[in-house]
């Protein structure tokens, strides 16, 4: 997968080259628009990271330029501004995502993940760790064949854990699409952290093998290896 | 409003005044006026009734029997001695008789109340003629110079109170035809800092103390709104300068802790400064809301607050229950209103957030949605804590302000938390204040008041 990052801030910029080639992608990264779109048009790429706050030619007319010139490709707008107009904006102009500074890295991979499995019909795979089996319809988690007593709540949050299990889920992401809450707070960081906490109680403490793992700083992964780095 | 028009109550009252006060000293002066000039024309009388009777009495005796029965000179009455010589018809109708008998009495002329309440002005004289000494007395009758006196009196006593009640109305019709510009500019100053700071007064192009008003507004609104933008600008510029850093430290923090060949130690660092740095991108957004709440850049729909206040009790209903902490909602009313709803529910999370944090373990929070009599909608928020002293009441919204009584930063939050609930609510143009629960420990009560135009 080649990605290509259109982002001026060269510190950022390193850090997500680096971190996007320790997943395994390709990246070109440039820090300007002019040369992201000289790129675009001699290279072939899968998705492309645009920070809106340029040099020159700004975020959003390169957007445009792009999408104007027939690019199909899927791109992710990284913004420092965070207003409903600027969102409304950068999606109108034909951004497929949007993800607002500071984000969080285990979210940016997440979003990339979705933008690039859209329109591959991907087989549902059915959601089960180890010995944690969850079965979506009838809300039921099992482990070890025992049933697991969870509120809707806690199951919503296995079932998010697992659907991106052996990669990192962080704090916003929780809050964006389990609680459904757009702005982050101290009380929303307390709950996510009781619910964890409660679902690590029912999930993890009768069993020898931790599912559930805190990657401090960053957020909660589910996994059932042992490997300290996997995101 | 009530000022002005206590103004203009002032401004009647001062005309009023001002005008009795000038219509009393010219009344009272008309008044004077006419009396004397009427006694002057009797006075004027007498003088030629006395010339006409001695006249005759030193010429022409005869003549005085003729006088005496057919005027001119209708009242009138010559003595000789003790001894009346001559009296005219009416002088012996008139009562004076014995009223006068004595010698020289009247030399100047003097008014005379007679029994009957009859009213006379007399004149006498004394004339020596050979040895005899004659007295001549000469009287015309005031009371009608007194009717004309007093029809003047009374055309003055009942204009009077007319004039003052129409200066009255008058004076509060001007009054208010003055102060209306100020009315006017009153409204309009209220609308543009609420609503929009854009928007100007009109100025007239006459040249009067109103439009000089008008213009020093104006000039104080662009001040206003520039410093505002300024701060908007400011906001927005820093909010991105800040984000870039942060942005930066969280990514390459993130990116660093995917390597597998970092050891535990430098991975515990790394998610220590991963969870700081977090802290801070937080107090950021949280000043970021705190400016977009007081420059009233809200997105506003429409809400129910009972709806609210539920989804933010079953949002933290697990950590009142990882404290066997109850909590009690009684919804009594409801109130549609046009709302920020992540806004006001960020409000309202703060301070239930607080009353779980501060109250202590298997202990009932009670969330109260009630209507008072005036028609304001009222939240009240009870905990079961150690309360809040009343030096620290208004303190506890200030930005940054921590109580130093266990209400500490391990608790967590950058002490941004009631002053976004403050601001939130304020700018929902509802007014928060804190009381003490009757169970022991602190209410917070938040009072909508009712809408005004639009229900």
């Amino acid at each position: 997968m080649r990605v290509l990052v259109v982002e001026d801030e060269r510190k950022i910029a390193d850090a997500l080259k680096r971190g996007l080639e320790t997943e395994g992608y390709e990246v070109i990264a440039v820090s300007s628009g002019e040369e992201g779109f000289f790129c675009l048009n001699s290279e072939s790429f899968d998705l492309m990271l645009l920070d809106l706050m340029l040099p020159g030619r700004d975020g959003l007319e390169v957007l445009k330029t792009i999408r104007d010139k027939g690019f199909s490709l899927p791109v992710l707008v990284l913004t420092g501004r965070d207003t409903v107009e600027d969102r409304v904006l950068g999606l109108d102009s034909g951004a497929d995502d949007y993800l607002v500074k500071p984000f969080a890295f285990p979210e940016l991979l997440a979003r990339m993940r979705l933008l690039l499995r859209r329109g591959k019909h991907e087989t549902e795979k059915p959601l089960a760790l180890a010995d944690l089996e969850l079965h979506l319809p009838t809300h039921q988690a099992l482990r070890n064949e025992q049933l697991l007593d969870l509120t809707s709540r806690e199951f919503e949050l296995l079932a998010y854990l697992l659907k991106h299990q052996g990669h990192v889920v962080s704090r916003e992401m929780l809050a964006h699409d389990v609680w459904k809450v757009r702005e982050r707070s101290t009380p929303l960081d307390n709950v996510i952290d009781v619910n964890i906490a409660r679902l690590r109680r029912k999930v993890d403490d009768p069993f020898p093998l931790k599912l559930i793992r805190t990657i401090r700083g960053v957020g909660f992964m589910a996994t059932a290896s042992d490997d300290h780095a996997a995101t | 409003m009530l000022r002005l028009s206590n103004l203009r109550i002032r401004f009647t009252l001062l005309y009023g005044a001002a005008l009795i006060a000038t219509v009393l000293i010219f009344s009272i002066g008309i008044y004077v006026f006419v009396q004397r000039m009427l006694i002057s024309q009797i006075n004027n009388h007498l003088h030629k009734d006395l010339a006409t009777v001695s006249g005759y009495l030193l010429h022409d005796q005869a003549g005085l029997l003729k006088l005496a029965s057919m005027g001119p000179v209708h009242i009138f009455r010559v003595r000789d001695g003790n001894r009346d010589l001559v009296a005219s018809e009416q002088w012996k109708n008139s009562e004076l008789t014995g009223l006068l008998d004595g010698g020289d009495f009247a030399a100047q002329p003097k008014s005379i109340t007679t029994p009957s309440r009859r009213l006379y002005r007399v004149q006498s004289q004394l004339f020596p003629l050979g040895e005899k000494l004659y007295q001549v007395v000469v009287a015309h009758e005031e009371s009608n110079y007194q009717r004309t006196l007093n029809t003047l009196a009374l055309i003055i006593l009942l204009a009077f109170p007319v004039s003052v009640a129409l200066s009255l109305v008058v004076g509060y019709l001007i009054a208010g035809r003055v102060l209306s510009p100020i009315t006017t500019i009153t409204a309009k100053a209220q609308e543009i800092s609420a609503e929009n700071l854009s928007a100007r007064l009109p100025v007239n192009n006459e040249e009067n103390e109103f439009a000089t008003l008008a213009t020093v507004f104006n000039l104080t609104f662009s001040r206003l709104e520039e410093s505002f933008e300024r701060l908007r600008c400011f906001t927005a510029d820093a909010s991105h300068e800040l984000r870039t850093p942060l942005t930066a430290i969280r990514s390459i923090g993130e990116t660093a802790l995917q390597q597998q060949d970092i050891s535990p130690e430098c991975r515990e660092t790394i998610g220590s400064m991963l969870e700081e740095t977090d802290r801070l991108a937080q107090t950021v957004e949280s000043l970021l809301l705190l400016s977009r709440a007081d420059g009233s850049a809200l997105h506003k729909e429409p809400a129910e607050l009972g709806n609210l206040l539920a989804d933010v009790i079953e949002f933290l209903s697990v950590l009142a229950e990882e404290k066997q902490q109850e909590i009690s909602f009684e919804r009594l009313t409801s109130l549609h209103l046009s709302a920020d709803a992540c806004m006001l529910r960020r409000a309202f999370l703060n301070l239930v957030d607080n009353a779980i944090k501060y109250s202590p373990e298997q202990t009932t929070i009670t969330v109260k949605l009630f209507r008072e009599a005036d028609g304001s909608t009222v939240v009240e928020v009870g905990d079961n804590g150690s309360g809040i002293p009343d030096a620290e009441k208004e303190k506890v919204f200030d930005r940054f302000y921590r109580l130093d009584n266990g209400r500490s930063r391990e608790k967590g939050g950058a002490g941004l938390g009631l002053s976004i609930t403050k601001a939130a609510i304020e700018a929902h143009d509802g007014l928060v204040t804190i009381l003490d629960n009757p169970v022991g420990g602190a209410l917070f009560r938040v009072v909508f008041p009712s809408p005004k135009q639009d229900s």
